[in-house]
Formats: C-alpha cells, sequence, structure tokens
C-alpha cells in the first residue's frame, strides 16, 4: 500500500480516531481508504454498522403477515393463520380483549435486532438511532398526512436512559411528531412479567388531555420500536381510539 | 454506611456500580468521600475521568439539562459515562489491613529451580523497593511459582495485592492455584463472566479490565501475559493498571515475549528486568522451522490441501505424532476442514475457536488423545498444555501472528518433563519479520540460558 499521509495516518488521524468498530457487535470495521475518500478532502466517516450485522437483519414482506400485529408467517415455527388472517398469538388474543388493530414491522426481531436494542436502550449508545432512518423515511413520504406518534416510556425509565428511544429514533430520521400519549409506567420492567401478567395490563397508557385542537380524522401512525406481546400496542391504541381518532395504525421496527 | 465506604476504598465507581444512586450516597455524608466529575474539561479538552481516553466522545441525548453533555465511546462496555456523571473514591488506609501477621501465608512447598529462586528474590526486592520489573520468561519457565514469595510478603504486611492478565481462561486457570498456595487468604475472581460481585478482599484476581475500576489500591499488582491482545497495545489498559497501583505500590510484568517498547526501555536501562531463558525441565525450547507453503489461500479457497502442508502432516501422522494446527482466519480454517475429512480421512480431528461452542469439550478430548490432529485459532495460543505434540502453523505470514503470539504457539511444543522436545513448523507464503524475529528469540533464549548453565541438552 502506498502511504499518501503516512505521517498524518500513523501520527494523527489514525490516534484520534482508533480502529472503528461496530456499534452492534463491536467487530472491527475493515474500512479500506478509497480513492474517493482522499480526494472528497472531507473528515472521513467510518460507517456504523458492519456487512455481517446489516445483512443479519431480515425483512418482512408485508403480503405474508398476520393481518392485525405484522407477523412473518413465513416463519415455520409460528404456524399458520387462520381463515380471518390472524396469527396463533392473535388469535388467543381475543380470549382477553375484544378490540382488533393493525401492525406494521419492517423486520424480524431476531438476534442482530435484539443485539441493536440492547445497545441502544440497554448500553444507552445513542450512535445506533440512524440505523432504521432510510425505511422510516419512505414510509413518511408515502403518508404524509399522518400524524406520527412515538410509544412513550414512563418517566422513571426516561430518566435512568436520559431519553425516549421511540422518539429518538424518529429524530434520527427527522420525521415530525407529536406525543399525544403518556405512560404511567405499572411498575417493573416488562420483561420480568410473564406473558398472562402482560396481557392483562393494558392500562398503562393514557392520551394527554389537550388534544382538542387535532383532527380526528387524520390518520395517526402508532410508531414502538419493537412488538413482543402487543399489550403496550393495543394500550396505545385502545387509548387513542377511546380519545376519537378513528384511523390508528401501528408500526413498529420488528415483529 | 460502612457497607458503601468498603466499596469506594481504593476504586473509582458510578453510583450505580454499587448499586446506588447519587442522591443516595450524598445522604450518607462519608466524610473521606471524594466526587469527581465523571468527564473533566480543561479548557478544550476533555478527559474521561474512568478510562483516560482523550478523543472519542460522543454527542448525548439526555435529560441532565447540560447543554453539551456527553458520553465516552472507549469505556462504553464498563457502562455509559456522561458529562452529567460522577464517579466516587475513598483512599485506602494508611494503617495496614488486619490480616497483616508475622506467620506466613504461604502453603506451597515446592522447590524453585536457581534461576526461578533469583527472580523470586528480585521481584521481592521489587516490591520492597517500589517500582516497575518485567519476568521475560520463556513458556514452561514456571512464572507463578516465582510471584508467591511477593505475594506472601505484601499479604503478611497487610496490603492488597491483585493478580490481573488480559485473558479470562488464564485468570481462571490461576484462581484455584493461587487459592491453594494461600489458603487462609480470601481471594476474590473478579471478570466480566464471573459470577462473583466485587467485595473488598486482600487478593484479587481478574482480567486487566477489572482494574478500571481501582483507584491506587494494589500495593503489588502483577499481570500476567502483558504481550497478550488486549492489553498489548492497548493505552486505556495501561493506563487504568497504572493507576489501580498505591503510589508507593509496585508492577510486576509477567510476560513470554516483551513487546519492543519494553524491550527498548530495557536497553536504555529505564525498566528493570529478571530474564529466565530456560524451562523448569532444563531442555532447550524447540526451534521452529520455516517451510515455504505456496498461495495456501487460493487452494484451500479451491477445496484443496496445500501438497507441503498434505505431507508434512501425515509423515508426522504416520510417525503416530499427534499435532496443533494453527490458522489465522476461522472461515478460511471451516472451510480447510471440510477438504481435509477426504485426504485425512483414517485420522481423528476438529477444530476449535473463539466461537465455537464446544471448544473446551474438544480440547479436552484433544488432551485425552481422542483426536490425532486438532486444528485451532489463535484462541490455543497460550494457556493451554498438551503433552507430546507437534505444531504446524499454516500461513505464519497472516498478520494475525505477531512474533509475541508465534513465541507463544511455539511453547506449546515440550512443555512436560516427560516428553520436552517436539516439532514446530511455519509454512509461510513468505517469511515476515515477525517470523523471523520469533525464531530469532527462541534461538537467542536457548543461548543465553546454555551459557548460564540452565539447559542440559
Amino acid at each position: 500500500m502506498i502511504r499518501l499521509f503516512g505521517g498524518v495516518m500513523d501520527g494523527g488521524l489514525a490516534k484520534a480516531t482508533g480502529p472503528s468498530t461496530c456499534v452492534i457487535c463491536q467487530n472491527t470495521l475493515d474500512n479500506q481508504l478509497t480513492l474517493a475518500d482522499i480526494l472528497a478532502l472531507s473528515p472521513i466517516k467510518p460507517p456504523l454498522f458492519c456487512q455481517e450485522c446489516l445483512n443479519g437483519l431480515i425483512a418482512i414482506d408485508p403480503k405474508t403477515t398476520c393481518k392485525q400485529c405484522g407477523r412473518d408467517m413465513t416463519i415455520k415455527s409460528v404456524g399458520q393463520v387462520d381463515k380471518e388472517g390472524f396469527c396463533g398469538d392473535c388469535q388467543s388474543w381475543r380470549n382477553y380483549h375484544d378490540w382488533h388493530f393493525t401492525n406494521q414491522a419492517f423486520y424480524r426481531y431476531n438476534g442482530v435486532f435484539k443485539d441493536w436494542l440492547v445497545v441502544l436502550k440497554g448500553q444507552g449508545d445513542i450512535r445506533g438511532r440512524h440505523l432504521f432512518a432510510k425505511e422510516l423515511k419512505a414510509v413518511y413520504r408515502k403518508h404524509m398526512e399522518a400524524i406520527w406518534v412515538p410509544m412513550p416510556s414512563s418517566s422513571e425509565k426516561v430518566a435512568n436512559r436520559g431519553f425516549n428511544q421511540t422518539r429518538l429514533i424518529l429524530e434520527a430520521a427527522v420525521i415530525p411528531f407529536q406525543d399525544l400519549l403518556m405512560s404511567e409506567g405499572s411498575g417493573g420492567k416488562q420483561a420480568y412479567k410473564n406473558r398472562h401478567d402482560r396481557l392483562q395490563d393494558t392500562s398503562k397508557i393514557k392520551v394527554k388531555k389537550d388534544l382538542e385542537n387535532i383532527d380526528k380524522n387524520r390518520p395517526i401512525i402508532l410508531f414502538d420500536d419493537v412488538y413482543t406481546t402487543g399489550t403496550t400496542m393495543f394500550s396505545a391504541y385502545k387509548a387513542l381510539e377511546l380519545a376519537g381518532f378513528s384511523q390508528v395504525s401501528g408500526l413498529t421496527l420488528a415483529r | 454506611m460502612e457497607a458503601v465506604s468498603n466499596l469506594l476504598r481504593g476504586r473509582l465507581v458510578t453510583a450505580k456500580e454499587i448499586g446506588q444512586t447519587d442522591v443516595a450516597i450524598n445522604l450518607l455524608d462519608i466524610p473521606e468521600l471524594q466526587i469527581f466529575p465523571a468527564l473533566e474539561k480543561e479548557g478544550s479538552r476533555l478527559t474521561c475521568r474512568r478510562c483516560g481516553n482523550q478523543t472519542t466522545f460522543q454527542e448525548n441525548s439526555c435529560q441532565c439539562g447540560l447543554v453539551d453533555c456527553v458520553y465516552c465511546l472507549k469505556c462504553l462496555n464498563f457502562g455509559k459515562l456522561r458529562t452529567c456523571d460522577k464517579l466516587y473514591h475513598i483512599a485506602e488506609a494508611t494503617d495496614p489491613y488486619s490480616w497483616q501477621r508475622d506467620q506466613s501465608y504461604l502453603a506451597w512447598t515446592g522447590t524453585l529451580s536457581d534461576q526461578q529462586a533469583q527472580a523470586s528474590k528480585e521481584i521481592c526486592q521489587t516490591y520492597q523497593a517500589g517500582g516497575q520489573r518485567l519476568v521475560w520468561a520463556v513458556t514452561g519457565a514456571g512464572k507463578t511459582e516465582m510471584v508467591f514469595e511477593a505475594v506472601n510478603q505484601a499479604l503478611m504486611a497487610g496490603w492488597k495485592v491483585a493478580l490481573a492478565t488480559p485473558r479470562i481462561d488464564v485468570a481462571n486457570e490461576l484462581a484455584p492455584r493461587f487459592k491453594k498456595a494461600f489458603p487462609e487468604v480470601t481471594i476474590q475472581l473478579l471478570h466480566g463472566q464471573s459470577e462473583e460481585t466485587y467485595a473488598e478482599s486482600p487478593f484479587t484476581i481478574g482480567s486487566t479490565h477489572q482494574l478500571i475500576r481501582f483507584k491506587e489500591a494494589f500495593d503489588l499488582l502483577i499481570i500476567d501475559e502483558i504481550d497478550a491482545f488486549p492489553y498489548d497495545g492497548d493505552p486505556m489498559l495501561y493506563f487504568a493498571s497504572d493507576r489501580a497501583v498505591k503510589k508507593t505500590g509496585s508492577q510486576i510484568l509477567l510476560t513470554a515475549t516483551p513487546n519492543p517498547s519494553h524491550e527498548k526501555l530495557i536497553k536504555e536501562g529505564k525498566l528493570p528486568v529478571s530474564i529466565l531463558p530456560a524451562r523448569y525441565h532444563r531442555h532447550h525450547l524447540p526451534v521452529p522451522i520455516h517451510q515455504w507453503v505456496g498461495d495456501w489461500h487460493s487452494i484451500i479457497q479451491a477445496g484443496k490441501v496445500p501438497y507441503v502442508f498434505k505431507r508434512l502432516l501425515g509423515r508426522l501422522l504416520a510417525k503416530g505424532r499427534r499435532v496443533l494446527v494453527f490458522m489465522p482466519n476461522i472461515d478460511l480454517m471451516l472451510t480447510f476442514v471440510k477438504s481435509c475429512r477426504q485426504v485425512f480421512a483414517d485420522y481423528r480431528f476438529e477444530s476449535v475457536s473463539s466461537k465455537d461452542p464446544d471448544r473446551i469439550i474438544k480440547v479436552q478430548n484433544m488432551r485425552d488423545g481422542r483426536y490425532d490432529f486438532l486444528f485451532s485459532t489463535t484462541i490455543l495460543e497460550r494457556g493451554v498444555t498438551f503433552a507430546n505434540i507437534d505444531v504446524i502453523v499454516l500461513g505464519s505470514e497472516d498478520q494475525t501472528f505477531t512474533t509475541a503470539a508465534l513465541v507463544q504457539i511455539s511453547g506449546r511444543v515440550g512443555r512436560k518433563p516427560k516428553w520436552p522436545s517436539g516439532s514446530v513448523y511455519f509454512l509461510h507464503y513468505g517469511k515476515t519479520k515477525a517470523s523471523i524475529a520469533a525464531i530469532r528469540q527462541i534461538q537467542s533464549m536457548n543461548d543465553q540460558a546454555r551459557k548460564r548453565g540452565l539447559i542440559d541438552d
């Protein structure tokens, strides 16, 4: 390799930036300097994610999902949809609540996605917030008339973490949103509760008070990071419909 | 209050790391408590108080209300550390701890070889005088036993001792040996995968990473395998291991292959050194042999087995030797293993890497003689002993194989007194500075050992 800026790269730049690593898996990125990088004469921005992690995300084809929750029905282990187009989870869901909603998700909730979420929410490394900006932006452009509503977190969690991840992700994608909802925080982390407890608990999300001036016929895109049991989504959905909104649909990064 | 003080003495941690909050710690009103802002700003220069990083910070999204809250990217794995966070510390007591006594703690009854005894004496001198010493000992010289006496002296004096190593598996292997040698001493094992949580104790064994949570805690800090990844060349870990030692304390660095900057310090007389060129069993170190293998990369990718490799391994196996084959890259290794299944169909073999969940079982199988040969990445380069084996490095020119790595790999051969010899082959597609230096270093150690009358063959 010809070292054009040998001295600078060894002493200055290289030292200042260190070896760049993937935000998700922390493996070293092999970051080959291209001729274009050199000619651009602007600061070199190393990528944040490695190709392996990016390839690990599996997109969900909206044609093959459960009608309600957006789950990918081509995964063998999840069974099949019934006549009405509901997956097993959503069929048993109706034993608890007689209410339908729709949710769409971009990706499967797999290992890479979980790792990404742990880095963002658990570790608090907000560099990961841009990962889905492109996909979100595409939906935004297609539904310009809609109001985006980020799923709220309890104030306790926001104080602890320093941010609410759904707002952070929308901000990173430069999508305007309105905070119509608030979370009461039902005590204890979701992860520590069993499925039954979580399915019962659907009143923790409430609408904020001053919603009079908003046109209730405008479509709402209810945004959350991930759909697991559906309780959070359902709770928010119910609160918005009871407040008079007629066209609510859920959008999550993963299901 | 006493419980919290004990968790802060000699340490540098956030409230969260000891299960507290900033508010709760403040309420305790601990008189000797020192509070530092986690990130320190001096002019335009920002420094992370925990890891010493001055270059890589990330703008934060935070509720703290500060205009420019950022967080450190260097030590993110230890928990996010923000401008608005605090680090807590309580200075070590000036009086010795309750474990001070006149009677020895050391229960080990073995004998040291002449060169070990000499090094042990020098280590004790450094411990008494304070400062640093590098112990440069060939693989199989018996480094562990040499530090027993200095550890014993520090414990008898009532001070805290730590032994840190970059490799968790090495820490795991050392802990029981020290527990056996010091049965009356509470020894804490501290690393990312250890079940134990921190409690103040006379003797801490752990990963070098854990040192980042200590400040002027230890009178004696021993760092084993300083040439190993990730310690070697990571300024954060150097920073942490210097800070973890008391200002009057001492640091003993153990290595089989000092890096060039250490060698330079030794030559300039700035770093006291003890050199142990011979193995405990008084036989010379096997000297690796370079052998040209051609473009093995392409051959393997074409699904074939390089001829030189096939001939060499076949010859060793025919003689009844068992062989460790080191390769630089996991994916290539897995491809190659498939091709070898046909060529070496009559032999039993497997492969191990850091990504292999069964690696512990496979290593044990190799030890028990259930395989004829074993492929490995650099994961087995140190800390593992197999009796009576030969070693082949396939692709010694790869940059993974540094001088230190190659010396360690060569050191896997001939470790047991019963089988003190064996062969090491560097199959290469071009000799490298590193592979030539590794051979030269091994030869030079053998020469020194002969001169000093430390080996018999």
